[in-house]
């Protein structure tokens, strides 16, 4: 191992993170170079620092209290209101207004002509009436028709 | 009051769950007060991100099966702890992640470290780091995070931890040796 490949791993070796392959690997490399033992002993000695800093936050006595509070009101807190309180509620409201206010595409009409077509459009619909508008197909060309209630432009080969 | 069956079967369940959650998620508040305290640096809204955490661990709860219990709380924090600093603070999110790996010192850094780092120094160099940087530190030398738990609290692959958290150590180490030889602050 040369330095170009121990640089990577000096962090995860001085916490402990490396396979023990790589673990000898560095290791036996930190014995024979000076600049990465350096750089070994660096982190080292950023870690202790860090260790004896005492950087910790620990947290206040009563914020333990407010939270037992939240979790208990939560808990005893009515279906209904815990619903109203929901963050999906607008996400549901939206939804719900979408399928109110959105009306149904119609299916019974014939679709609309595609421009510079002057064949009619073969549909899947059983209600076609006009029979020879739909021609055989070549199995090559054939596709996949989904049954759906209004035929999809995509779903329709026109020969 | 008169209660309807089913809402006292909720009241009892609702109540049970809540001493569950208490029991696997309470010892770790520390930890969540810790992490959020880094990242906003500032008590009172650590106070507020903790107990938003808290909240949506416990809405959560049904989809906890167990295991690592502080990793899953603590990447709620820190979800909890992105969403507050994006509202209230946008510009604290973009910062710059430094790809030097090999920066050059003098002396015996080591030595430079020990002797003259001193605690206020080195919070406040932590404080300035950016909160990538921050957050992996605090992560793994204060809260003592493996790897594998590192990646995730922070959805981030082994190969990033390792080599963010070498960067952050890097630039912390880069800073506070400018600092101890009157380079910085």
């Amino acid at each position: 191992m040369n330095c170009e490949d121990a640089r990577p791993l000096i962090d995860s070796f001085a916490d402990g993170e490396l396979d023990l392959v790589n673990h000898v690997q560095v290791e036996n490399h930190l014995e024979e170079c000076l600049a990465c033992d350096h750089a070994f002993r660096d982190r080292s000695a950023l870690k202790k620092a860090l260790a004896d800093a005492d950087l910790y936050f620990r947290a206040p006595t009563e914020l333990r209290s407010k939270i037992r509070t939240a979790l208990s009101e939560a808990t005893t807190e009515p279906i209904y209101k815990r619903f109203f309180k929901s963050r999906w509620l607008p996400t549901l409201a939206a939804a719900a207004l979408l399928v109110v206010a959105v009306p149904a595409v119609p299916c019974d009409g014939e679709p609309p002509p595609l421009p510079n077509n002057p064949q009619p459009i073969p549909t899947a619909n059983s209600r076609t009436t006009a029979a020879t508008a739909i021609q055989p197909i070549a199995p090559a060309a054939r596709r996949p028709v989904v049954p759906v209630l209004c035929p999809r432009i995509s779903d329709v080969t026109i020969e | 009051m008169k209660t309807s069956r089913g809402g006292t079967n909720n009241l009892v369940s609702g109540a049970k769950a809540s001493a569950d959650f208490e029991e696997v998620f309470l010892p770790h508040l520390d930890a969540a007060y810790n992490l959020a305290r880094w990242l906003t640096r500032d008590p009172s809204d650590a106070d507020d991100v903790v107990q938003e955490a808290f909240m949506r661990a416990f809405r959560f709860f049904s989809g906890f099966h167990g295991g690592d219990s502080r990793a899953w709380l603590l990447k709620i924090v820190r979800n909890t702890c992105y969403t507050w600093i994006k509202k209230n603070r946008p510009r604290e999110i973009i910062y710059e992640l430094d790809e030097e790996m090999h920066q050059a010192t003098s002396g015996d850094p080591a030595t430079v470290l020990q002797e003259n780092i001193d605690r206020q120094l080195l919070r406040k160099l932590l404080d300035e780091l950016p909160p990538a940087f921050r957050e992996i530190i605090v992560l793994r030398d204060l809260e003592g995070l493996s790897y594998k738990e590192i990646s995730s609290v922070t959805e981030l692959p082994l190969g990033t931890v390792m080599s963010r958290l070498a960067r952050a150590r890097q630039r912390l180490h880069r800073d506070a040796a400018a600092s101890a030889t009157g380079v910085l602050g």
